[in-house]
């Protein structure tokens, strides 16, 4: 390699453009003792193909590749780039806008603004314009990936011509090639931008093919794994139909954790298939005990620093891990990340949406952990939804599920589970409906005395142990989670009084606890002056 | 009648590219030589430097203001103010604008036009100065003389 040389490379199909590339190449200014190569590859299958044909023709230790329509305009650019790499030679490969981390759908530009670095001027949208993120005062910054609209390299590493044989992600697929084998990827610091990139609107044909080839070679080593948990009993119907609602999921670092509570082997046969021909799908019989065991046991085996809970008769829509992964990526203090959701019926169709707990935003929204809780236990309402609805960071949950502060909740286990998570950070909610919540005949929480009647005391021992907790100290608010709380528990009461159930609120107790919160909200009205 | 080439993609990034060049200060004197050439040829209208300007120029300001000069000093003085008058709508407060509206109004005889650009200037050298005074006499100038 000839450390005093560097060579320009671009793969040309408008001769016209090129030639005008070179005309601002032959402008910058050479260093003394420094040699200056330009080699025009033409007629390549591909850019990886082209790149790697002119890589072996040139002896230069330093290689800009640039597209045809890229014009350097840093007259000092050569001076710039050879310094900026003898002084960092842990630093392989610059490129002139970049993002730190890329985002969720494997796209670089579309991580948040301020994870991105670097400028250029630019015609994408139709009108040359300054794209501009930054600024920072070092050398370069780090990033995962830069533009592929000039880069530049003080080593060799192959193109993958292996898997893009396009024109698409063959840059980002080398930025990780380069942070794969050990070095440093950046974004130089510029004054002013170093190149006009002339792209104009871009030719996007067969973007979205190699977008996916670059999740699937490169997704496990770029993205956090999230563990999606099946804890299912005896439905192998809607179970498969859960379970291909992740297979189709976007995001590329998921293992599926099935804990089988069934009674017989139907499940495990119709799973046999998919757990020969998938390696991410995990089967287990659960040991524990039914239902709220099979929850514990799917979380014990989530390897995931992210969980997502599927109940057997729910559906993921497609690009619900990657939509709720984006929010986590960028944002370390958000802690859950959960959606609107959609209702479907035994067969899957869409029906009335009205009786689920959705909140009518049209845009995502970023709450504070306590607030959002402190909603859901002032309102007695579930808005965060069912386990298949929250994405969340496994280390947050802190209390075993089915339990919340040492009580045992098992009816609004989920809402327990809202409450041990919510307090460590931040949640998002997604406007966009990312599950779809069936509702059948054989659903647990629609039978009277196992789903309904047990939440008259779960809701009161959730408001009052959620307390210790940091929530509801504003009194106003605990008391107006105390009047719903009542309002709730009597439309239970009257309920059971109108279907002849009465019997089972005297057995459960339940009148006893709708008379604890009426005692709790008079006392606390009485300090607060609201009785006399 | 003169009708603009920008239909042709061609002709369109031909006259891009010059402009660039001159922008980006490379090659520049042989870009302007070429570009001079294309308006003596017509090859190019005014709407077509000044769309080209718009949408694909970086420095749009500096560019029309080189471009008037270059126009100015070639004698096509066609080209002179419509280069002139878009700068200014860019940037009305741009004092090279200014200036250079002043002096060529100043040179076409429109004193008064000329004054009212000129004393926009806020930071006036010596050049400013005396061109402001010439224009005040030649105004007063001509209107005793009307």
């Amino acid at each position: 390699m000839n450390p005093n040389k560097i060579c320009f490379i671009s793969c040309v199909n408008d001769e016209s453009t090129y030639l005008e590339s070179l005309r601002y190449i032959r402008h910058l200014e050479v260093p003394e003792g420094m040699e200056i190569e330009t080699l025009k590859v033409t007629g390549a299958s591909s850019m990886t193909a082209g790149y790697n044909d002119a890589m072996r023709q040139t002896d230069a230790k330093y290689k800009v590749y640039l597209h045809q329509d890229v014009f350097i305009v840093n007259r000092t650019f050569i001076r710039d780039l050879v310094s900026l790499f003898e002084k960092n030679p842990q630093l392989g490969l610059i490129g002139m806008v970049g993002a730190e981390k890329i985002a969720a759908s494997g796209i670089w530009w579309e991580a948040p603004y301020n994870w991105k670095w670097g400028m250029v001027y630019e015609s994408s949208p139709g009108r040359m314009r300054k794209q501009e993120y930054g600024p920072f005062q070092d050398d370069y910054v780090s990033v995962q990936a830069v533009d592929g609209l000039l880069m530049a390299t003080q080593y060799d590493l192959p193109w993958r011509e292996d898997l893009f044989d396009g024109w698409h992600f063959y840059d980002i697929s080398q930025c990780v090639e380069f942070l794969l084998a050990g070095y440093d990827v950046g974004v130089p610091n510029q004054s002013s931008p170093w190149c006009i990139h002339d792209c104009g609107i871009s030719n996007l044909n067969r973007y979205d093919d190699y977008r996916k080839k670059f999740l699937a070679a490169y997704g496990k080593q770029l993205f956090p794994l999230v563990s999606v948990l099946i804890p299912t009993f005896n439905r192998p119907h809607y179970l498969i139909a859960a379970l291909q609602s992740v297979l189709v999921q976007t995001y590329p670092n998921i293992e599926i954790v099935v804990s089988d509570d069934s009674t017989n082997s139907d499940t495990w046969n119709a799973l046999r298939p998919y757990l020969e021909t998938c390696s991410n799908i995990r089967y287990v019989r659960n040991q524990k005990e039914k239902w709220v065991g099979n929850f514990i046991n799917c979380l014990e085996l989530a390897a995931g620093e992210f969980v997502n809970f599927l109940n057997d008769d729910d559906l993921f829509h497609p690009e619900k891990i990657q939509k709720m992964m984006q929010y986590m990526l960028f944002d370390s203090d958000i802690v859950l990340a959960t959606s609107s959701r959609v209702q479907i019926d035994k067969d899957g169709n869409v029906v009335d949406n009205s009786n689920l707990s959705n909140l009518n935003y049209s845009e995502d929204k970023t709450f504070r952990g306590y607030d959002l809780g402190n909603f859901i236990l002032a309102n007695c309402l579930n808005i965060i939804g069912e386990p298949t609805t929250a994405l969340f960071r496994k280390e947050c949950l802190t209390d075993p599920i089915g339990t919340y502060s040492g009580q045992k909740i098992h009816t609004l286990g989920d809402v327990a589970m809202w409450l041990s998570i919510l307090p460590k950070g931040k949640a998002v909610y997604l406007s966009q409906p990312l599950s779809y919540f069936r509702k059948h005949d054989d659903q647990v929480s629609k039978d009277f005395e196992i789903g309904v009647i047990p939440s008259i005391h779960e809701w009161f021992h959730l408001i009052e142990l959620s307390r210790l907790n940091g929530f509801l100290h504003n009194e106003r608010l605990y008391q107006r989670a105390l009047a719903n709380y009542l309002k709730h528990a009597f439309s239970i009461v009257e309920y059971a009084y109108e279907h002849n159930k009465e019997e089972l609120l005297i057995q459960t107790n339940a009148l006893q606890t709708c008379e604890s919160a009426l005692k709790n909200l008079t006392v606390e009205m009485i300090a607060q002056g609201n009785l006399k | 009648m003169q009708t603009s080439n920008l239909d042709h993609s061609a002709g369109r990034q031909l006259l891009k590219f010059v402009l660039r060049r001159i922008e980006q200060d490379v090659e520049r004197e042989d870009s302007r030589r070429e570009l001079i050439g294309y308006l003596k040829e017509k090859r190019f209208t005014n709407e077509d430097l000044l769309e080209v300007v718009e949408c694909d120029m970086i420095h749009k300001v500096d560019l029309l203001n080189r471009l008037a000069i270059y126009c100015y000093e070639d004698g096509l003085y066609d080209h002179v103010i419509p280069l002139l008058h878009m700068a200014h709508q860019m940037e009305p407060s741009n004092e090279d604008t200014l200036y250079n509206l002043g002096y060529i109004l100043s040179s076409f005889q429109q004193y008064d036009l000329a004054l009212q650009f000129l004393r926009n200037i806020k930071n006036r050298d010596s050049d400013v100065e005396q061109l402001i005074s010439l224009a005040e006499e030649n105004a007063q100038g001509f209107q005793s003389m009307n």
